[in-house]
């Protein structure tokens, strides 16, 4: 399971890339993989404000339905247009054309709670065991 | 997500072994799916598919008291059935409510094979237990019975080398004893995925060993080993119902279709409280929905609405493989108009999404061949 080093991560498989103030927002390989393929994502809008540990979209597989957690606090500046036609890039390239949405970061304290990709990877160990 | 609690199946190590993601159903530890549900789906629609169904219970009924208790507890007539014959049928409470289905396989003149949901093995058996006078013979063979199922256009080309009966000509719902690659079988021309193909039942421990060989002689015609998430999409698109979210205690075989397999005048348990809900008019019936955004799919527990009026609920809903859209059933109750094209809304989370009104099933595969890849997509308002 890839877990690139320098993005933070999110107890609910939540991966975070912070630059400038925003954070690029996407779910982690190991989040993809458990959901088999995706079908379905629903994201928020433009200029919505999202707020941390709220669910703020959805990723629908063929078998299940998953909130996405809001990693931080902030406003939506961007979202990815690709995703309501082509969902499945999820899978394939979750840290990269996989992104789901770019959010100007309200509290930079917010980035102190996730985890680095050490801690991430014990937490995805200890789930799969 | 990667739940594996439950009891196991005799195929348990080799689902391992083949990388399955597995999940609990019916109590027990299942593949959910191996190379992805949509792959698995089609290649059952175009090819063929093997699944391991060896959580499914299976109970003997033998003795000359066998076919008055089957008549007494099943809405379908056993005495119809032919030895190595088998019918699909429900097992219902004295109001109408469904206590599962299931099909019964005639193996004898006083002999039947009955196989039940894995959820429902012990309440069947309690059931049938309050039934029965001391006279048949019972015996649970849940857990010494695996079940392979391998069904598609190529399943009978598949199996055939294999098999030394002519499986051409095993009719529809027909069964026979046989030998497949030198194991004892019962192979049944049934199957839950709205293809053509067989169910096997075997001796548990050689259930691991027919399951390789069947997907050995059918990898060079693209067989893949198929989870439970494909079951269930096939399943789906086949309209046929599923214990749990189609049929329940709640819910009677008249309202969810099933009257074909319901023989009245033989004052089965039930017969009373079905002679007067056919009388009287349903209190709901199953629908099919597609979702007219193409893209949100209705599940179980989504509320239908017609107009501002709220008329049903979502029983099964997922995407569909075959059909690149999400499709769903769902009961309306009597009242609603909600007639085959209408324009209902299902709420999904905050929104209500709008939806059409579909007959069922969804898919129905090209009569009078087993090994054609043209299969029909009927899915049209109208129908």
């Amino acid at each position: 399971m890839e877990i690139p080093p320098g993005l933070k991560y999110s107890k609910e498989h939540e991966w975070v890339a912070t630059e400038g103030g925003v954070a690029t927002i996407g779910i982690t390989d190991h989040a993809q993989d458990q959901l088999g393929e995706i079908v379905y994502i629903e994201l928020p809008s433009v200029g919505d404000k999202i707020s941390k540990d709220d669910p703020f979209g959805v990723v629908e597989s063929v078998k299940a339905v998953s909130d996405i957690y809001a990693p931080v606090s902030g406003t939506v500046i961007e979202i990815n247009e690709d995703l309501p036609e082509s969902p499945e890039i999820v899978n394939e390239d979750p840290y990269g054309d996989g992104w789901l949405v770019k959010v100007r970061i309200s509290d930079a304290d917010d980035l102190e709670d996730l985890l680095d990709k050490e801690e991430y990877e014990q937490l995805v160990s200890k789930e799969r065991e | 997500m990667a739940d594996s609690a439950g009891k196991k199946t005799p195929l348990y190590e080799l689902h391992t072994r083949l990388g399955a993601r597995m999940t609990e159903f019916g109590g027990f530890a299942m593949p959910l799916s191996y190379s992805g549900i949509i792959e698995e789906h089609l290649a059952v629609r175009s090819a063929a598919g093997l699944f391991d169904l060896s959580h499914m219970g299976e109970f003997e009924l033998r003795g000359p008291g066998a076919i008055e208790l089957l008549e007494r507890a099943l809405t379908n007539s056993v005495s119809r059935l032919q030895i190595d014959q088998a019918q699909y049928t429900l097992m219902c409470q004295p109001d109408g409510g469904v206590i599962d289905d299931l099909i019964v396989y005639r193996e004898g003149f006083d002999r039947f094979l009955l196989c039940v949901n894995a959820g429902n093995i012990e309440a069947d058996k309690a059931w049938l237990a309050g039934l029965n006078s001391e006279r048949v013979e019972f015996l649970d063979l849940s857990d010494e019975t695996a079940l392979i199922a391998l069904q598609g256009p190529r399943a009978q080309a598949i199996a055939a080398p294999l098999v030394d009966i002519d499986l051409a000509g095993l009719r529809r719902f027909a069964s026979a004893g046989c030998a497949i690659g030198g194991l004892r079988c019962r192979i049944a021309r049934t199957g839950y995925t709205g293809e053509d193909g067989f169910e096997i039942f075997l001796p548990a421990r050689d259930g691991g060993r027919l399951f390789e060989m069947l997907l050995d002689a059918g990898r060079n015609d693209g067989a893949l080993p198929c989870g439970l998430g494909a079951r269930d999409t096939l399943r789906l698109e086949a309209g046929l119902p599923l214990y749990g979210h189609e049929l329940d205690r709640g819910t009677t075989p008249l309202e969810a279709g099933l009257g074909a397999y319901v023989r009245f005048g033989r004052d089965f348990i039930g017969e009373k409280a079905l002679s007067a809900e056919r009388a009287a008019g349903l209190r709901k019936r199953l629908i099919g929905l597609a979702s007219d955004d193409r893209r949100s799919i209705a599940r179980q527990g989504y509320k239908v609405f017609e107009r501002d009026t709220e008329i049903g609920v979502v029983t099964s809903g997922t995407f569909a493989p075959s059909f690149d859209r999400p499709l769903a059933m769902a009961y309306v109750n009597a009242a609603a108009s909600a007639a085959i094209g209408a324009s209902v809304a299902v709420q999904i989370r905050r929104n209500l999404i709008s939806a059409t009104v579909t007959g069922l099933p969804f898919y129905r595969r090209t009569e009078h061949s087993n090994r054609s890849k043209d299969s029909s997509r009927n899915l049209k308002s109208g129908r």
